[in-house]
């Protein structure tokens, strides 16, 4: 009686209340609960629903990703958190989340490898599902509504965190992986901050796969995404998974190093400290490190690199997202290079003395000795070589003054005596690195990708996997990491092809998209003109080159190629050598020296005391790719810079500028001072040189070429590369290379 | 005062007089040889100081040094094996905990030097004073060879 | 009553003070102050050498060993201050630079446009890079399970 009667009469005194204060105005200090028929008619409720708030506005795809629509017609709309997106069909919900803004937690999905699904982090809620959803497997079909922040995706990641970290070992603070560990960061943002495991936690056993890659196993969380990049991108199915349930373990099963060429890679895709870099291991912590985008010059590719420095020393490298390029890969010359950057430099001026002995000296000295030499030697006795490493602005300086000082014997390793250099077409990747992987059939002559430009490969086993390639070999035996015919191993083949008598003729012939691509280790040989032309007939008969895809390509080694090239860098006559008296060497190591005749005046402008240095008479420092800002053309003629990370060592200057210097003291001073000056130089000579980043196709192909009817030497094509790990002044002053070279190539 | 008279009785009585005499007029320090009469030579380390002990003082003022140089001494002349003991943080003597001192890394233990001069105070590795200065370059440069 | 006058009152003054603050910082190019390039950078004191510099405008990639990408799409600034030696005495890195760790670390920006105005503020010579980004294809778990063809012939 007494409760109900108190309650009743709250309750009449407020609806007394109420009546009295609802109309008088808007600001009242009692809130009062109005109760009108219309709010409780729940019927009308049902027949007009609420309407929605108003749209969010949109959000940027994660990444800033750009979204690849197959057929624009097969656009579908789903609904992510509220967000409308259209994706193209087959996209799976994960995608749809990336491409409305949200990052979905993964560790297992990456998205250059296969689906495997078998974290479960990515767990998001659909409507009208009756389980969360693996967002990376589930195709995402119209009209679907995911959820990704609701409290059943919530619950979901913490419960995986939960069980990924129960059997995890408590290595952050020795865990190079730590600072950027997916399995760190995630478990602060998604997990929950306490677990319930109170048993004893499981341990494996390292595996020994190689000098590179460091693995303790202990703290593999099983993602598999190592094993997906060994059997799918790298092409040799090394890693593998092993045993059931909590004793599972990732290793080779046999005693086996990861001998592949792109091994590197999978300490990028590991998400724990599981496999990490054996050389930068215990070296540095990432947040000391500062980062400086740069392009790699081992090879011709020109793969986008970041090099990790701390103070003046490179302490790694690491890729650099580039979808033309090398997308998100690099090859381990590239990764473990770093290396050699600090062992067998150059930081002093040096001269010969008269007992053989080097001499330190002052730059002023040094410069003055060569400009005294140059003078007393007659313009065609001299001779200048550019290296393999060198950029174009350095390039065009030494063409300038050794044109200035009378000369035109200038020219760069590795294009051969008598380069063509009117073509361009004859001499790029005339397809681009990132249309190789629409061909189908492939014809490589006297080339192997897989050490000489690691990333075409990558390409071509890409185009292999999707397409159903073909691929004929002309050259050496050599390891592929993709099914190949090998057709032969010298001109003979290339002259059945010729004539249209080979059985691989006609899938050349027949193939939609068919892509040639010849070596540049024939330019070394004699019959070069000849052997060009030969492929230059099979391109024209298969028809190879039309008008849209130009499938004729030519595989250059070096990263200085393509722009000596570009710039002209064309000697007058190739037995110059012989009958030279003064020889500029700007870091020209792998040249022949010993057509060079002895009092013949050698100077040497590098970076590392390779080969060519103990020839030389005067030795002057110059700066690495990590220390200057210099422009490269890339094989397929994208012209990329890289960007200074580290100071020069010692006393060394840039290339150009002693050469600038170098013509002041000669006395015909080279117009320009500073590097603007030097590009708008390059642009009145290649112009193509000046836009950074952009692919400047060939306009002629050598289709235009008239054939050139010589004798063909029979002998077949030689290697180019013999030793992957070592093949210019930095790698082969680099330890790890030398530990790579004796234990993980085959013997 | 009595334990002194005390002490030299038991000296006297322990060596005889005439070598007790002796040693009195030689040696010289003769407050601290006062000192020293009763007590034990527990050991002496390897710079020469000897470490006394005796029971019969108050407690807290039974174990000291006498230290090798009588002129220029300073409390970081103890070794640390014998720098327990002599605190009374324990009871083993510096010769035990000597045997414990690792022969592979262990390097001499040196007084504190700070003053002394620029040859002996400690120096920075990079320190132009320090003998072995290091060379800080992360690079190593091209040796030139014989030609 | 007195209240809702109050009230009333104070709700034209936040009218007419938001009208006005709108009305002058409406656009910059209209501002009160404009800036020609390389000013600012005098008006702040930087020094003469400074002002002189070349700067590289990027927009930084992902970091390749994380698949997070929280901190892409911003835009820094790279001022190529490699001047650095070790200092002798202890080993640790010297520079002379001011703005050896100014890029790396404190500058960021969320537009290309920002951060070419500021270059031009301060009279930058600068260069900016083409920013990277990924594309994505479509992807399906069922590709796993799909025909890869007939098998190659061994040749």
């Amino acid at each position: 009686m007494g409760l109900s009667s108190l309650t009743s009469r709250a309750m009449i005194r407020r609806i007394l209340h109420t009546t009295t204060t609802t109309r008088s105005h808007n600001f009242s200090l009692i809130r009062s609960i109005v109760s009108t028929p219309e709010l409780n008619n729940t019927a009308s409720a049902a027949a007009e629903p609420t309407p929605d708030p108003p749209a969010p506005p949109p959000r940027p795809p994660v990444n800033n990703a750009r979204v690849h629509f197959p057929n624009p017609e097969d656009a579908i709309e789903v609904f992510v958190d509220g967000y409308a997106v259209k994706i193209p069909k087959g996209f799976t919900v994960l995608q749809a989340c990336e491409v409305a803004g949200v990052d979905i937690p993964r560790f297992c999905y990456h998205s250059r490898l296969s689906i495997a699904g078998n974290c479960r982090m990515c767990l998001v809620e659909v409507e009208k599902s009756p389980k969360p959803v693996a967002s990376c497997a589930m195709p995402a079909l119209p009209g679907m509504k995911i959820k990704t922040d609701t409290p059943i995706a919530k619950k979901a990641r913490e419960g995986v965190m939960e069980f990924l970290l129960m059997n995890h070992p408590l290595d952050c603070p020795i865990c190079d992986q730590g600072g950027e560990c997916d399995l760190q960061d995630q478990s602060m943002a998604f997990g929950s901050d306490r677990g319930r495991f109170t048993e004893t936690k499981r341990a494996v056993v390292d595996k020994n796969l190689g000098p590179l890659v460091k693995t303790v196993m202990t703290r593999c969380i099983q993602c598999t995404r190592c094993v997906r990049f060994a059997s799918e991108v790298a092409g040799t199915e090394d890693l593998g998974m092993l045993g059931r349930g909590s004793g599972e373990e990732i290793g080779t099963y046999v005693e086996k190093l990861m001998t592949s060429e792109l091994s590197g890679n999978v300490i990028d895709i590991c998400p724990v400290g599981a496999l990490t870099s054996k050389p930068f291991a215990f070296k540095a912590r990432n947040w000391e490190l500062k980062p400086t985008e740069s392009i790699d010059v081992t090879d011709a590719v020109g793969s986008n690199i970041r090099i990790d420095s701390r103070g003046p020393e490179v302490m790694r490298i690491i890729p650099r997202l580039n979808e033309d390029v090398n997308e998100e890969w690099i090859s381990d010359k590239t990764r473990f290079c770093y290396d050699g950057l600090k062992r067998q430099r150059l930081n002093d001026p040096m001269i010969r003395g008269s007992d053989g002995r080097f001499k330190a000296v002052s730059w002023r000295d040094a410069l003055d000795v060569i400009a005294e030499v140059m003078h007393k030697v007659k313009p065609e006795e001299i001779v200048g070589v550019a290296g393999k490493l060198s950029d174009a602005e350095s390039m065009m300086a030494l063409k300038d003054f050794m044109n200035k000082m009378g000369s035109n014997n200038v020219w760069c390793e590795g294009n051969g005596g008598q380069p063509q250099a009117d073509l361009r077409s004859g001499y790029l990747l005339n397809t681009g690195i990132a249309d190789l992987e629409n061909a189908d059939v492939f014809l490589l002559i006297g080339t192997q990708p897989r050490v000489e430009a690691t990333m075409v490969n990558a390409r071509i086993r890409k185009a292999v996997r999707a397409n159903h390639a073909k691929v004929g070999y002309i050259g050496p035996a050599a390891e592929f990491n993709y099914d190949h015919e090998h057709l032969g191993t010298g001109p003979q083949t290339l002259q059945e092809l010729a004539k249209g008598s080979h059985s691989f003729f006609s899938a050349l012939k027949n193939a939609k998209k068919p892509a040639i691509v010849v070596g540049a280790g024939l330019f070394e040989r004699e019959d070069k003109d000849a052997i060009l032309s030969i492929v230059e007939t099979i391109a024209k008969s298969a028809n190879v080159i039309r008008p849209d895809w130009n499938g004729l390509n030519v595989l250059l080694l070096n990263a200085a190629q393509a722009a000596a090239l570009d710039l002209g860098l064309v000697p007058e006559s190739d037995k110059s050598i012989e009958s030279a008296k003064f020889l500029y060497l700007m870091g020209a190591d792998d040249i022949n020296l010993d057509k060079v005749p002895s009092d013949a005046f050698v100077v040497y402008q590098g970076h590392h005391g390779d080969q060519s240095v103990y020839r030389a008479n005067v030795i002057l420092p110059a700066s690495a790719f990590s220390e200057k800002e210099g422009t490269y053309a890339n094989t397929e003629g994208r012209t990329q810079q890289t960007l200074p990370a580290v100071p020069t060592v010692g006393d060394a200057r840039d290339d150009w500028k002693i050469i600038r210097a170098l013509s002041e003291t000669a006395g015909i001073s080279l117009p320009y001072d500073s590097l603007i000056d030097i590009r708008e130089r390059m642009r009145t000579v290649a112009p193509n040189l000046l836009s950074m980043e952009e692919r400047e196709p060939a306009t002629y192909s050598t289709l235009i070429k008239p054939e050139v009817k010589k004798e063909i030497d029979p002998a077949p094509f030689k290697a180019a590369i013999e030793n992957f790990y070592m093949t210019d002044a930095i790698t082969r002053a680099s330890k790890i290379m030398a530990q790579c070279s004796s234990q993980l190539l085959k013997k | 005062m009595a334990s002194i008279v005390r002490n030299t009785f038991k000296a006297i009585k322990e060596k005889g007089l005439g070598n007790f005499l002796r040693e009195f007029r030689e040696e010289g320090y003769l407050q601290t040889k006062i000192h020293n009469l009763g007590a034990k030579v527990v050991g002496v380390d390897q710079y020469g100081n000897k470490y006394y002990e005796n029971m019969n003082v108050q407690y807290g003022r039974h174990r000291w040094v006498e230290y090798a140089s009588k002129n220029r001494y300073n409390a970081s002349q103890v070794p640390p094996e014998w720098h327990g003991w002599l605190h009374y943080i324990t009871d083993h003597t510096g010769d035990e905990i000597l045997m414990l001192k690792p022969s592979r890394y262990a390097i001499d233990h040196k007084e504190n030097f700070t003053g002394e001069g620029d040859e002996k105070i400690y120096h920075s590795k990079g320190h132009t004073l320090n003998p072995g200065q290091r060379d800080w370059t992360r690079y190593q440069s091209w040796q030139p060879g014989k030609s | 009553m007195a209240t809702s006058l109050q009230r009333a009152g104070l709700r034209l003054t936040h009218l007419s003070r938001s009208a006005l603050i709108s009305t002058k910082y409406s656009s910059q190019a209209d501002a009160l102050v404009e800036s020609r390039t390389g000013e600012i950078g005098v008006v702040a004191g930087i020094p003469e050498e400074h002002l002189r510099r070349r700067v590289v405008i990027y927009s930084p990639a992902r970091v390749a060993t994380q698949q997070g990408a929280g901190k892409v799409g911003k835009w820094k600034i790279n001022f190529l201050s490699t001047q650095k030696w070790e200092n002798p005495l202890m080993g640790w890195t010297s520079t002379g630079d001011p703005y050896a760790n100014v890029g790396e670390s404190a500058l960021t920006f969320n537009s290309e446009e920002d951060a070419k105005a500021f270059a031009e503020r301060h009279g930058w010579q600068y260069e900016v890079k083409k920013r990277h980004t990924p594309l994505l294809k479509p992807k399906a778990y069922a590709d796993n399970f799909k025909w890869k063809g007939p098998p190659m012939q061994e040749s």
